[in-house]
Formats: structure tokens, sequence, C-alpha cells
């Protein structure tokens, strides 16, 4: 074993150096940018995902492919080793290189992001662990390259097709990591499970494979199905990507009996009509179709009137997220990627003074300086204070903060000050740099450039400000406080009328007089998806709000409330507000689908029911899938099944082998039957000499009728002498010498 | 007692829609020296993967030293030694280091035979595997596979590419490992004199079917020449059983016979010819007769002579597949019953 | 005296009858005599690059008709000229080779006297005894 090592060592370490040399130049490419700690973003998470399992994968296929030729593999193969030990030797060199070769970089990368000075940004132990957790999901690349690099099959195509294994085993890392989170045991723990459970499918497969190297039915029934469960996902895949293709160019041919890709979004009109309208992915078709007026309707399905879309009112939501400062998931979510940090406002094209964060751990804000980029200030609600002072009083939340619209809330605010007299200079540049926050005890409104913190908008404990929208139009805008129980609409300015005042600092200020109507709302709001207002002519006033049920999954269903301006509630319609499976999937992925386990998931999945109020009835208008997605779904899933019950027949196969591939089908539907046409041999038949029916080549004797395969044409010249038939000897006159 | 430490039954293997080994079921004793022959392409080279375990038959089964060869334990690897046909060693490595991992992969080494080998080539330590001729990796393929001393040897076509020096020590080493009587020696070869000197068994393949399986001795036996000179044109050739060539050169036709010796030269006899005279089979000549495509195939010369001149009419080489009857049984009506 | 081995592979005649051919001729000219060792078989096989099978075949023929004998433990050596055959065997077995020598001498259409002076120029090269 030792001497199987020092050879793959020996043979392969100028890889694990090129591998290592690749990482290394990624890594600080990734950092070139360095006004952010690149391993909490994003494009670090692509990068890892991607380099490392294409770096592991090149470092399997190199390490096996050459082996593979005829007579240097009989010479490694010929020894007093197992297969599998051979294999061991390879995995143990081949999976340190990769280790080495990401961890460096990694560690290295992490060590100089903590160092005060080097980021404007705050660093947290945590950042190396998106780049480990892609570690792990790329290690089970290698094998999938062992496994291209030593089967011995013909088809070029089929050789590709173990690498589906580790793609499922990266996409369920990263939904199991997304669920969960990270940092925490739970999601650590997941990891690792997910981890263990790839490597060893793609260790058996390839196990199989340095046994066998050609075929697939001369291996273990282990290896075999991990084989075949790898073959599934990236004949799935594969098939997937052409349907979509194939969709996507009959899309663009805009066809009317085309069902695309649906989004569905929910949007007041100017005349007060709660509107679902499902449209196709791009946002300019104006092919958009059945708008239902969810105020109209009772149950069921909504009348489609006719609706336009500069009819469609801008309804804004200042909140955009979780108000409660848990740390995202996947270290990347929440605002500017920045780890468990909340990074303020976006990452500006030109250098700024300052860079803002919020601490979830101290609820704080801190500030760095570009110049510096050290951390300079601190502030808590009373304000802002250098770095090495304390704070007198914290926050009782994170901030909710979307640029978007704090930039609209803003704007607001400088139309106020326009008005007001203020100079346009100055309002633009105040404007650039100035960003609304509202935290659950008021709206803030941070400079980010002096810097300077002051509050525009007091909320008092118990008291919680929740979220905050703005409505503009010519007659009046109005900003929308939505506190614990109560929702206040304040209006800043009525046609030419500046309303709101202006405080010491050029703000302007929310105070009570503003209000123009308060209304009182259920209890118990906790995730806020969308949120928008709108005045009926009859003067009821429409809410309506997304209801997050999971975070990773748009599969809130969506709380509709008609309710009078003095807050009573007269309707609640509850409706699938997002996107469930079959709307966002097109047709053509219908046919891909399998219809068994997307059944059973949908129902176990259908959100449930969790605000109702006292004495208001709920309607519910919960479109069910379309027809035609769950008859294709349906069809070409038991379509696929029939197929491979017909081939399984035909091929005679044995009994297990028939009913694990009639499971795969029906768990995995045409992926499966795609697996059975591609990875199992034919087995060729001929006919038998003795009954004329058709038997396998591979049996000795015929199924039907016993006989054995004829032996081949004799001629009379063959010549088949034992030593007992012939007349020799060898034991005469030889002394024993030595 | 004698066991085999090599037994197939109906052993075949197809590739595609082509059988490279068709039902071949041989037994190889122990303590001989197996040669086993066969044109290129003829399945030799298959056989012997699949003896190893490297690759799978499509049905039949192959026993080496009693283990079935899909199974084969590192125990029985031990006890096998095998050289691929192009003797393969990694280029990378020094002679030193090819020892230390081929002695790594086997339980016992003999280093002092390595070194024999190896000094006996003229090959220092130090000097790596891809700076070597032909014949010189050769050598270090031979001290790798010898020292582990296996009870069983495997050589897959050894003396290819070799120059006289080195296939003289093949030879030897072959020689060396009789001495152990114990110990089997089963190689393919198209160097039918070197067969001739080491092999005291034989087995030809021809089509990926086993034509020839037996001692040597009695395959010379088994085979016979006849010379025939006619005064005229030559007859044609009634039916012979066991027939395994006939050429005609003007008024001579030369035919060889395999099995049925005494009955093919009464045959012979009763044709009209001037003079029948038998003549001694080379091991060469009789085993290049059983690869020849059962006497259908004539000499190259012939084949460009029939291509370039017309024939005269009436004078055409008895075609030999017709005549050649089926299960060694003479068809009814023929003029030597 | 001792005998040099050359033996062809690839000829018509068997390598093990060449041993057997090339023995009897020493024995025959004189190159060998009665006492001379041998090679073992195993020796000899080395020596000559064959099987120690064929050289054991050659041996053993030899060793039945007369020409070696083995003696135990000690190898191999050149019998004495004894008489194995008895009288009349001795006389039908050169009748039958002087059969086929006349016969094909006359098919060559030699005369009477080209035949014996061909036998005495032979018989002058190849050492038999006098009398």
């Amino acid at each position: 074993m030792r001497t199987l090592l020092w050879k793959e060592f020996r043979e392969n370490w100028k890889w694990g150096v090129l591998l290592l040399v690749a990482s290394a130049i990624g890594h600080a490419a990734m950092q070139s940018n360095e006004r952010r700690i690149a391993l909490f973003t994003t494009d670090y998470l692509m990068f890892a995902a991607f380099g490392f399992s294409l770096g592991a994968l090149l470092l399997g296929v190199l390490q096996t492919v050459f082996e593979a030729q005829r007579d240097r593999w009989a010479y490694l193969r010929h020894r007093a080793i197992t297969p599998e030990r051979i294999l061991l030797a390879k995995v143990i060199v081949g999976l340190s290189l990769y280790a080495v070769a990401v961890l460096i970089p990694l560690l290295l990368l992490t060590v100089w992001s903590s160092i005060p000075g080097k980021v404007p940004a705050p660093f947290h132990w945590s950042a190396p662990l998106n780049g480990l957790v892609m570690l792990l999901a790329g290690a089970p690349y290698w094998f999938a390259g062992a496994l291209i690099g030593v089967r011995d099959v013909r088809w070029y195509g089929t050789r590709l097709l173990p690498v589906g294994g580790p793609i499922m085993g990266t996409a369920g890392m990263v939904i199991v990591v997304e669920s969960v989170g990270l940092p925490t045991l739970a999601g650590g723990c997941a990891a690792l499970i997910v981890f263990a459970a790839t490597m060893t499918a793609m260790a058996v497969a390839t196990a199989g494979a340095f046994r066998n190297r050609t075929g697939y039915l001369n291996q273990t029934r282990r290896s075999r199905w991990c084989l075949a469960l790898s073959s599934a996902v990236s004949l799935g895949l594969l098939a997937c990507a052409a349907l979509m293709t194939i969709g996507g160019t009959l899309e663009d041919l805009r066809l009317p009996w085309m069902w695309p890709s649906r989004i569905v979004l929910h949007e007041i009109d100017r005349h007060g009509r709660l509107i679902r309208w499902e449209r196709a992915v791009d946002p300019h078709d104006p092919y958009a179709r059945a708008l239902c007026d969810l105020t109209v309707v009772d149950q069921g399905e909504g009348i489609a009137p006719s609706v336009s879309v500069s009819d469609l009112v801008m309804s804004v939501s200042l909140s955009h997220g979780r108000s409660d400062g848990n740390p995202p998931r996947f270290l990347r979510r929440g605002f500017g990627q920045d780890g468990p940090y909340r990074r303020l406002g976006d990452l500006w094209a030109n250098p700024r003074p300052h860079h803002w964060f919020f601490d979830p751990n101290e609820r704080v804000l801190l500030g760095y300086e570009q110049r510096t980029r050290r951390l300079t200030w601190r502030a808590g609600p009373d304000g802002i204070v250098p770095a090495d002072q304390p704070v007198a009083q914290r926050f009782s939340s994170g901030p909710s903060e979307s640029v978007r619209s704090s930039r609209i809330v803003w704007s607001g605010f400088a139309e106020v000050q326009r008005q007001a007299g203020q100079s346009l200079e100055r309002i633009k540049s105040a404007l650039d740099w100035t960003q609304a926050l509202q935290f659950e005890d008021g709206l803030y409104l941070l400079d980010h450039d002096r810097p300077r913190l002051s509050r525009v908008y007091a909320v008092e404990a118990p008291d919680r400000l929740i979220d905050l929208a703005i409505t503009q139009r010519q007659e009046e805008s109005a900003m929308w406080m939505v506190h614990d129980r109560v929702i206040r609409k304040f209006v800043l300015t009525e046609g030419d009328r500046v309303l709101a005042p202006i405080d010491p600092n050029g703000h302007a200020r929310v105070t009570d007089d503003l209000v123009r109507g308060e209304f009182t709302i259920p209890n118990a709001l906790q995730g806020i998806g969308q949120f928008g207002f709108a005045e009926l002519p009859e003067k009821n006033l429409v809410v309506y709000r997304a209801y997050r049920d999971g975070a990773a999954f748009e599969q809130g269903a969506l709380h509709t409330f008609v309710a009078t301006p003095e807050g009573k509630i007269l309707r609640h319609i509850v409706s699938n507000g997002g996107s469930s499976y079959h709307q966002r999937v097109s047709l053509f992925g219908a046919v891909l689908l399998p219809a068994i386990p997307a059944t059973t998931l949908t129902a176990w999945w259908s959100p449930a029911e969790r605000l109702s109020i006292p004495g208001v009835p709920i309607e519910s208008v919960v479109s069910p899938p379309s027809r035609e997605f769950v008859i294709v779904m349906w069809a070409s899933s038991l379509l696929s099944l029939l197929v491979t019950a017909l081939l399984v027949w035909h091929w005679r196969f044995s009994r297990t082998s028939s009913l694990g591939w009639l499971a795969a089908t029906a768990v995995l539907g045409p992926a499966g039957l795609l697996t059975l046409l591609t990875l199992r041999e034919r087995v060729l038949n001929v006919a038998c000499s003795g009954c004329h029916k058709p038997r396998p080549r591979t049996s000795e004797r015929c199924p039907h009728c016993g006989q054995y395969f004829a032996e081949p044409e004799r001629n009379g010249t063959e010549i088949y002498a034992t030593l007992a038939e012939s007349k020799l000897s060898r034991s005469i006159a030889e002394p024993v010498t030595r | 007692m004698t066991d085999n430490v090599i037994e197939t039954c109906r052993l075949t293997k197809y590739y595609g829609a082509k059988a490279a080994v068709d039902q071949l079921s041989l037994t190889v004793p122990r303590g001989s020296v197996f040669a086993f022959l066969g044109r290129n392409g003829s399945g030799k080279t298959t056989t012997i993967r699949l003896l190893l375990g490297l690759e799978t038959a499509t049905r039949g089964t192959a026993r080496v030293l009693g283990c079935d060869s899909q199974s084969l334990t590192p125990e029985m690897r031990n006890r096998i030694g095998y050289l691929t046909e192009s003797h393969f060693a990694y280029g990378w490595m020094t002679i030193d280091e090819c020892e230390r991992f081929q002695s790594g992969g086997f339980r016992q080494w003999n280093r002092e035979l390595f070194d024999a080998v190896i000094r006996h080539f003229g090959l220092a330590r130090s000097s790596r595997v891809r700076h070597l001729s032909r014949g010189e990796r050769a050598g270090v393929c031979l001290a790798m596979t010898l020292a582990p001393e296996p009870e069983l040897l495997v050589l897959d076509d050894p003396a290819l590419g070799l120059d006289p020096v080195a296939r003289r020590a093949l030879l030897e080493a072959i020689l060396f490992v009789t001495r152990d009587e114990r110990r089997t020696v089963f190689f393919s070869s198209h160097l039918l004199d070197d067969v001739e000197r080491v092999a005291d068994h034989i087995a030809i393949l021809d089509g990926g079917v086993l034509r020839v399986l037996c001692p040597a001795e009695e395959f010379r036996r088994r085979v016979g020449a006849w010379i025939v000179r006619f005064e005229g044109p030559v007859p044609q050739l009634p039916p012979l059983a066991g027939l395994l060539g006939v050429t005609c050169l003007g008024n001579e036709m030369r035919v060889t016979v395999a099995n049925e010796l005494e009955a093919a030269e009464v045959a012979l006899r009763s044709l009209s010819g001037v003079e029948i005279k038998s003549v001694p089979v080379g091991l060469d000549d009789a085993v290049v007769s059983y690869m020849d495509d059962r006497g259908r195939r004539r000499s190259l010369l012939q084949t460009i002579a029939g291509k370039t001149t017309s024939e005269p009419a009436g004078i055409s080489p008895p075609d030999v597949g017709n005549l050649t009857p089926v299960r060694g049984l003479t068809p009814p009506g023929s003029p030597n019953e | 005296m001792s005998i040099e081995f050359q033996i062809t592979p690839g000829s018509a005649t068997p390598i093990y009858r060449q041993v057997v051919d090339q023995v009897r001729l020493a024995v025959a000219a004189g190159d060998l005599s009665a006492g001379d060792p041998l090679p073992s078989v195993r020796m000899l096989a080395e020596q000559l690059v064959v099987n120690p099978n064929t050289v054991a075949r050659a041996f053993g023929d030899l060793v039945r008709d007369g020409v070696i004998e083995s003696r135990h433990g000690q190898g191999v050596f050149i019998a004495a000229k004894r008489k194995v055959f008895a009288d009349d065997e001795r006389d039908r077995r050169l009748s039958a080779v002087l059969d086929g020598l006349l016969s094909e001498a006359a098919a060559l259409d030699f005369s009477a006297a080209e035949v014996r002076a061909a036998v005495d120029r032979r018989l002058k090269e190849v050492g038999l005894r006098k009398r």
C-alpha cells in the first residue's frame, strides 16, 4: 500500500501544484475588489461551487485516464492487492492534493481578511465556512472524474454520465444549508451528512468500476445502483436542458398556445383592485394573461377583466426581508453579502468615504472608513460616536432597508425639501449618500458621508414599527407606517403643498399632525413580503401582504384584506401567492417531472393558514395547478413506466432487476427510462439451434429448451490429445541434479 | 497425478457480433511449458486477459490455479506472474524504483534474481525506463515477472520486438522456471523456432476457435505431408478426411493431412500419380497450415501469378473448401469408400 | 573426446531426433567411445536451450537402442557395444535397410558396380570396424 501511495504521489503531485496555483489565482482574483470580504460574497460561493468541483473532477480524471490504457491497467491491476486498495491509494493522494490546493489559499485569505486595515468591512470567524462547505461538496467530483477516466465504454456520451451524482450532492448541500443555515451546529451536521452520503455512493460506484472496467452488468449490485442513480441525475438534467432550450426557442416564437414559465405578481391598480397577474418571465411581455380581480370574486377562479400594464400602480414596500436581525442562511444572503453583518446600502461604483454595517450581535451600526480601512465609527439610536467609545444605547432589532425604496423614500423627502427651498445640488448630494433605515423603534436617516444619523420618526416601546411604504401620486404623496397593531397614514405633500416640517438637520420629520388615517390590523405580523395600500372609490382600503412560511422557498400564502378606513376588516382572502412548482415550471418541464414524488411533495407542502380574524370568514382562492401541466406530467411518467416495463420483460431481467428499474422509473420519472436505455447493455439474443426461439448469448443453456450452444464447426483436422494419450515418458536417465 | 493450473470450459467472448473467443475449452497441466499459437487477432491476447480476470467472458468459465478467473483473490494473483504484450513499465521510474514498486505488490521477492537478470541485460539501476530500448525494457519486465517466483507464468507474446539476444535470454528464463517442476509457463508466440525449442504442449487458435491442443510430439506425429507427381495436369482431389492444405505447382501436388494419415496415403495412392513421396513436415509448416483458413488460401506467389496471367483452361487448383467434409465424415459416394 | 551438439529448430527433423542422430554419428565416427560421459538431461537442455523433455526423449531412445546407458546416481555414459539384438534380428534389420538402399539405387538407375564403389567410399569416411 505504501508503494502505491508513493507511486500515486510521484505521478500526480504536479497536477496538485497546478490546482494549487489555479486556486490561489482564483482566490486572489476574488479578493481583488478590496472593499468587501470576498469570502462572504455570492461570487465567491459560485467560484467555490464551480471551481472546486471542476478541480476535483479534473484531478480524478487525470489520475485515472492515463492509467486506463490496456497494458498499463493490466500491469497495475495484476498484483497481490485488491482493486479497492488501488482505488484507496488514488483517493488518498487525490483528495489530499485537492484539499491542500483549496485549503491553503482559503485559509490564507481568511487570515489576511481578518487583519484590521486590509478590508473596510467587519470580519467574522465564520468567513471560511462557505468555502469549507463547497470543499466538501466538491470532493465527490473526484470520484466522478475517476469513473470518467476508468470506465471502458464505447459511446463517449455515457462516459460522462457519473457527473450527475456529485451534482445532486452539491444541490443537496446547498438546499440543506439554505434551510438550516450556517454557522450552526445543525448546519454543519447537515452538510456532513450530505457529504457522507454522496461520497459513499460515488465511492461504491467507483470501486465497482475499478474491479470491472467494462460494462455495467458485471459489477456488483450496490455499485450498479450508485452508478445508475448518478447517471439518472445527469440524464435528467441533460433532458431538462434540452427541453428548456426547445421550450425557450418556441417561447421566442411566441406561439399563443405555448405556456412558458410563469411568474405570479400581486399588484394594485389605479382603480384600487387587487390584481393577480400571471405573466411570462420577460417583464416587457405584452402577452400577460388571466388577470383576476380578487376583490369581486367569492370563490374559485377569476374572470379576466381587461387590464393594461399602465393601470398598475407601483406599490412600494420598504421592507424586503426579515426584520428580526437573525443571521442570514448561506452566509451570503442578507444585504450586501457580508456574512452575518448587514451592509447598509450597496457597494457603490465609486469609492465611498465610509462603509456602514449593522452588527446583529451588538445591535449597533459599524462604520468603516475607506481610506484607513479600519473601524472608525459606531452608532446607536442616540447617534454616531467614534469607535473607541462605547455606545450609550443599542437598537432593539435589525434594520429593514431596500435601496430602491430607500431612494424613493428619500426622494419623497427630497421633493419636500425642494419645495421648501433647499438647493438642488445640496439635495442631490444628500440624496446620493443618505439612506433611510427602518428600525423597530423608528425611522432613521443615515448620512454616510459626514457621517450623521438622525431619527425622523420615533416609536416608543412596546410598540414596534414593522414596515413602511410610500405612495406617490400627483394628488398626494404619503408615507404609511405599519406598527404592531395599527397602520398610520402620514401625508407629506398635497398637490404642490408641502406638509412635512423640516428639522434643524435639514430632514423632513414625520410628526403626528400629518396623520390622515389610522387602521387597526390583525395581530401577529411575523414576516413581510409584499405590502401595499390603495384606496378604492368606495373608500375601502385594500391591504395585502404575503406571509412567508419558509424563507428558502416562496411558497407562502397571500393574505388580502379589504378594510374600511376605520380599520374594520370586511373580507379576508387567501390565495397561493408566490409560485408553486407547477406555475414556475413550464409545460416542457412537465414532461420530465416525475409525477409521483412531485404530487406527494406538493401535497405535503401546501401552506397552512396562520391568520384568521374573528368574525370574518376566510375566502380561499387557491388556484389549482394548470390542467395541462398535470396531464402532461402524469402522461409522461406513466408512459415511461410502461416503456420500462416492456423493455424489462422483453430483455428478460431477473426479478430483483425488474423491480429495481420499475421503482427507479416511478421515482425518477422519464430520467429512469433514459438511464435504462443508455447504461444497461443490451443483451443480444440469437436464435437457438434447438427450439429456434431467441435466447441470450450470455447463458450456456437455452432458457426454453435447455440446449447448449453449438460447438464450432469441426472439419476433421482438429487434434485434441491429453498427456495420457500420447506416448511420452520423462523419467529416463535423469539423475538428480540441481 | 498432474493437476491443471489453467482450465477453461466453453469460454466465449463476444465483441459486438463477432466472437473473439469461441467455446474455448483447454487445460494446461502443471509443470508444462505451454505455447499458445495463433495469428494476430485470433484471440490469444483476449484469452489471456480473460484468464487473468481483466476482461469478463460472455459465457463459459475459466479457472486459474483452481480459482475462478473473475474472482482472483490477491493471494492467487500473488502466485501468477504476468508479462504484458507491450512490456509495460512506468516510464518515469528508474529500474530501482520499478523494483520498489513491483516488490510492494507481491508477498515475496527474490532480490538476487532481479539483480541477476538486470545485470545479464547490462542495465544500470539508475537508468529511467523511458530511456531504455525495447529489448532492455523487456529485460526489466522479465526481471519484475520472475522475481516474485510465481507458480504460473503467463507471458503474452513475450518475444515481440526483441532482438535475438533478448529472445535467447527469454528462452533461458523459461527454462530456468522449469527447473521447479511445480512451476508452469503459459506463453503465446509467433516465433515457431522458439516454440519448438522450449514448448512441450501447444494449442493453436484460429479465428477464436481452438484447433489443436496436444503435447508437441503428438502434434508432429499426427501431421503428415506427401508430394504426388502426375504426368499430365493435376486432377481434382477427392474428398479427404483431415485435409489441411493442398498446393499445386506444375505437375506436382503437395497435400498436408492431419489425423487420418494411413487413410490419406491410401487415398493418394489411388490417384493416377506417377510418384508419391512422403515428406517430413516441419513444425512451422504444420502450424502455418492450421492457420491458413483451412486450406482455402494459396501461397502469395500463387495469388500474384493468378492475377497477372490467365490460367489455361481446364487447370484449376482444387477448391479445398468444397471438399472438406464436416465433422470428420466422408460424404457417401467418395472414391475411397 | 567430446561432442558438440548442433541443433536446428524448424527443420524437418524433430530436435530430439537430431540429438539422437548426432550421438549415433559421434559414436560411429569414434568421437565418443564406451564409457564417455554425456551431460545430464538438465544441463544439456539448458546448454542447447531446449525443453528438458526433448533431451529426455532423445536419451530415452538412445538407451532403448543400447547406445548409451544410465548409471544410477552418476549420470549417462556411452554404452559398450553389446549385442542388444539377436543375430536374426540384426540380419533382418540390415536386410531391410539394404532393400531400401538397393531399390532406391535401381530407381535412380545405378549399376551394381557404382553402388559398391559408393558404399566403399562412404565406409572409408565413417569408421566401422574392419572385421
